[in-house]
């Protein structure tokens, strides 16, 4: 059996940049590569769910060398249960070098946040099929939401499908020619709503959005404050000029909100079939009055703020009604958005019911990501 | 519980088809179907069939499944 040890690493010393010491990092081993940027670096020292210093930042394992072979970050958030407020441990950058994998290493790594005693809450998202058994081993409750894509640059066939050549650019040019004309139907409802409502694009989060998230008539739910809009506005993991977010007010004509939702457009730097495309999503939305201003007229209204650059958007149906509009408005379904949660002292008999939670993509880590 | 019984369970926690090819001397993590899963498997095994929860630090000592056995009953 190899020999490696684990290392718990806190943010005081991710503040102090003493972790450094630490480790060696695999800078090419791991799909995240140079994963702690400056950008992420900044982003978890100035979330607004890490209250203590002491707490964990990066669990990390080394081989005899002190050479990372297998880590992840964690960082805290917090979770409202009807009145009430619990901290709630979540993290991201889980990876395990694949020579190590055989030895149970991520397994470990799985077990050392779960028998951690800083939270008594666990709350993931962007869970994969692949792992999804090691969360149900652990008892995990399981929440699956629809997802759905929308092709805005047919770039994106060229690009997974690796076709390249004049010809395929060609084809390419007409078939963006082909996605604005199936788009017309969109645009139509678009300039329809566009009367009934206007949105304004914020870089300061305003007061109100906190009552209005806190109020969407669930029991549970990841808390999205105005802090947490905040740090999420001003932060992503990679810094790169593509990767924006953006949050937009919705007013009505006597300029008095609505909803309001949240964006964001990443560059895919991951090596594989999606490298170099640049993916939007619809991260966050609220809605005050659903029947004035539904979940799919948000959508449509998301939809314009996107750059040209986006080749493809993502977006969850959380309401049951959704998924037939955003279909008529051209997504098609993705795979599932799985995010799960622990309650490791057993608190709520009923935190494993979807229906009672306030679900979003733009859960835990995924927002900055 | 016997060696045998355990190795039974064992084969069902890691989804072995056929346990008669595994013995009290197999050294658990030579077999194609270890890795994470198979790990938290019979971490939930020992857990939910002996209320036994072994540290990491001690499992890594751990060699054959007659280890395992063993540490579940020292507990």
């Amino acid at each position: 059996m190899a020999n490696y040890i684990y290392k718990r690493i806190t943010y005081k010393e991710l503040k102090d940049d003493t972790y450094k010491n630490a480790y060696i990092p695999q800078d090419d081993k791991f799909p995240v590569t140079s994963h702690l940027t400056p950008s992420l670096r900044d982003a978890l020292i100035a979330c607004p769910g890490n209250d203590d210093d002491s707490k964990t930042f990066m669990n990390v394992f080394v081989d005899e060398e002190g050479k990372e072979i297998g880590r992840d970050f964690r960082f805290g958030t917090r979770i409202k249960a009807g009145d009430k407020v619990f901290k709630v441990g979540t993290g991201g950058g889980f990876e395990v070098v694949e020579e190590y994998r055989k030895e149970g290493l991520g397994a470990e790594l799985m077990l050392i946040s779960q028998n951690n005693k800083e939270y008594d809450f666990l709350l993931y998202a962007g869970i994969t099929q692949k792992v999804l058994p090691m969360y149900h081993k652990l008892k995990y409750h399981i929440f699956k939401v629809p997802q759905y894509y929308k092709i805005l640059n047919s770039k994106y066939i060229l690009t997974r499908f690796a076709l390249k050549g004049k010809m395929w650019n060609l084809i390419a040019r007409m078939g963006n020619c082909a996605i604005k004309i199936l788009d017309i139907p969109n645009k139509i409802k678009i300039n329809r709503i566009n009367q009934k409502f206007s949105i304004k694009k914020e870089t300061i989060i305003p007061e109100w959005v906190s009552e209005m998230t806190a109020n969407d008539g669930h029991l549970f739910m990841e808390v999205h404050d105005r802090a947490w809009f905040q740090w999420n506005l001003d932060h992503n993991t990679y810094g790169f000029d593509e990767d924006i977010q953006s949050f937009y007010s919705v007013l009505d004509k006597n300029n008095k909100p609505l909803g309001f939702f949240m964006t964001k457009e990443r560059l895919i730097q991951k090596s594989g079939s999606d490298k170099g495309l640049i993916r939007g999503t619809i991260v966050e939305w609220e809605s005050c009055n659903k029947s004035v201003l539904s979940e799919a007229d948000i959508n449509l209204l998301a939809i314009q703020t996107f750059s040209k650059k986006v080749d493809l958007i993502f977006t969850l149906a959380c309401e049951s009604a959704t998924a037939n509009q955003l279909k008529k408005m051209g997504f098609r379904e993705w795979a599932l958005f799985i995010a799960g949660v622990k309650d490791k002292k057993k608190q709520f008999e009923n935190i494993g019911e979807q229906n009672l939670w306030r679900l979003r993509y733009g859960y835990t880590n995924m927002i900055i990501l | 519980m016997t060696i045998n019984d355990f190795i039974e369970k064992f084969a069902e926690a890691v989804e072995i088809e056929d346990a008669s090819a595994l013995s009290a001397n197999t050294e658990f993590r030579k077999l194609a179907e270890w890795d994470s899963l198979a790990y938290l498997s019979v971490i939930a095994l020992l857990d939910e069939e002996f209320d036994v929860q072994i540290e990491m630090d001690d499992f890594r000592k751990l060699n054959s499944i007659q280890d395992i056995f063993d540490a579940c009953q020292k507990d």
